[in-house]
């Protein structure tokens, strides 16, 4: 029973139901429910092969999950069954109401166009359609996730690894999405680079209203970042609830495990 | 042994319903909290048994006792960061018809309800490592929908009055000494001026003038109508703002 009813209380954006998906071996993800809200952000964590990632595509449709059921909120709330969109209306989705920004930059972003391009490409299929607006607008989100505007023209691939990150977000973002994806962020970014994003990531969410979901190892980015937390263990959810709960009072035996193997979080 | 004329009540274990009153803004009914140690065996360690205690608004109540008592345990199931075993707990915030009850609360309400009422004030700041000083100060208040304007008078006043000079405000707080970042975090706990202030011992280790304008700020605070539960070993402070001491001491734990 739920007396307050004024606050959290309106329908999450995204809702999966009993997804599952098998790779063929027994591994994958199982049984799984979840429900995402407008401006949170939810962290997945786990160990590798836990099936955080297997989640995050279940969700983001780059898997079709082989049973289950996964219903999206759009902008003027009606209910879209993820399961049941054609291929072009799920692209037409990722393009526009939500992003997916990957571990590896060189696979969400395109190396060989420029930096510029990459993002306007993104406001290109929002309807954008004066190049005026749309080079100032790209700059304008260069300069916000602190990419030079000088560099607008040239290539991804002369990027440093932080600087590919912030593109691949200003990418995703720059359309001022609804849902977002994340599949570790900061992994592999050395430590003051990963300080600047987490800052960005934070101020984005913050502003944007955004739904973010999250698929980090780190549970001090978590803490940072995320709301709430679930903790994933062999496909299925052991544990779930406010992130700093869930560090400062686990409940699973996994989770105890997990917390008190990492430094400090 | 407390200094000053308190009303102090003992042992914990005592029900203090009877002190329940129309405007308890916290109340914890016979709450119990226990850890299971999965590492260690199971091993559980009780921490809290049929514990009670409220606080009205306007009131000051100060937990005492050893450490291991268990004084920040009840500060984090307030905070809803320990989920408590049995029990209940309610608040009684804003204009809602019901009080907010944290055991049945969906972990999104209890953000929510977090950020609107509640300031979890520690010696220990946790923050973005990049943020100005200015921005992680006025942070909370924004984050409950005050104005930008507001929330930065708020916060100047506040880093003002706690000693931090102008110099540092534009400046993360990253590379600051220990007292300047335990004074950033005192006022990013005050510039929300929440209706439930939750203090772990926010002056341990400040000087004498810091002690006094953190003192000045919780009675603002309990003149606003804020309830202030806190954990303090500092008998001046207690002194000077405990309006009820409730003496604690730890369970009996079979090793």
């Amino acid at each position: 029973m739920i007396s307050d009813t004024s606050i959290g209380m309106e329908p999450p954006i995204l809702s999966a139901r009993k997804l599952r998906y098998d790779y063929g071996n027994g591994k994958g993800i199982a049984n799984l429910d979840l429900e995402v809200f407008s401006a949170e952000v939810l962290a997945v964590v786990g160990e590798s092969g836990s099936g955080k990632t297997t989640l995050l595509k279940c969700l983001s449709t780059h898997l079709t999950p082989q049973s289950g059921s996964l219903s999206y909120r759009s902008g003027k709330g009606e209910p879209l069954d993820i399961l049941q969109l054609s291929t072009a209306a799920k692209r037409e989705l990722l393009r526009t109401d939500w992003g997916f920004v990957h571990q590896h930059p060189h696979l969400g972003l395109r190396m060989r166009v420029s930096a510029g391009a990459n993002v306007g490409e993104r406001l290109m299929a929002n309807a954008w359609r004066h190049y005026g607006d749309i080079r100032s607008e790209t700059g304008r989100w260069l300069d916000m996730v602190e990419v030079d505007p000088s560099r607008i023209d040239e290539a991804p691939s002369l990027f440093s690894g932080g600087m590919q990150q912030r593109l691949q977000i200003a990418r995703n973002l720059v359309t001022r999405p609804r849902l977002v994806f994340m599949d570790e962020p900061t992994g592999g970014l050395d430590v003051s680079v990963q300080a600047k994003l987490l800052d960005l990531l934070r101020r984005l969410v913050f502003d944007l209203d955004l739904a973010l979901v999250l698929v980090t190892h780190d549970l001090a980015v978590a803490r940072m970042l995320a709301d709430r937390m679930i903790v994933m263990r062999e496909g299925e959810i052991i544990e779930s609830g406010l992130t700093d709960q869930i560090l400062d009072d686990p409940q699973h035996p996994y989770s105890q495990l997990l917390v008190a193997s990492m430094l400090a979080a | 042994m407390s200094l000053c004329e308190l009303a102090t009540s003992s042992p914990v274990r005592d029900k203090q319903t009877a002190r329940c009153h129309q405007s308890a803004m916290v109340e914890l009914q016979d709450v119990s909290k226990a850890f299971v140690l999965h590492q260690q065996g199971k091993r559980q360690l009780s921490v809290l048994e049929n514990f009670s205690l409220s606080v009205a608004a306007g009131e000051c109540v100060i937990l005492r006792g050893v450490s291991g008592a268990g004084k920040s345990t009840v500060l984090r199931l307030v905070y809803g960061n320990y989920l408590l075993d049995s029990g209940e707990i309610r608040l009684h915030m804003g204009h809602h018809p019901g009080p907010f009850r944290l055991a049945a609360a969906h972990p999104r309400q209890i953000a929510a309800f977090r950020r609107r009422y509640i300031a979890y004030v520690s010696q220990f700041l946790r923050v973005v490592p990049r943020l100005p000083t200015l921005q992680v100060v006025m942070e909370p208040a924004l984050r409950c929908g005050i104005e930008l304007a507001e929330a930065q008078d708020r916060a100047e006043q506040l880093l003002d009055r706690l000693g931090i000079g102008r110099t540092l405000w534009g400046l993360p707080p990253a590379t600051f000494s220990g007292g300047e970042k335990q004074r950033v975090n005192i006022a990013r706990g005050f510039v929300a001026q929440h209706p439930l202030l939750l203090l772990d011992e926010p002056t341990a280790s400040l000087d004498s003038r810091n002690k006094g304008v953190v003192i000045g700020l919780m009675r603002e605070a309990k003149r606003q109508g804020a309830a202030l539960l806190g954990v303090f070993h500092d008998e001046e402070v207690i002194c000077q703002i405990a309006d009820h001491v409730v003496e604690m001491e730890p369970m009996q734990n079979d090793e």
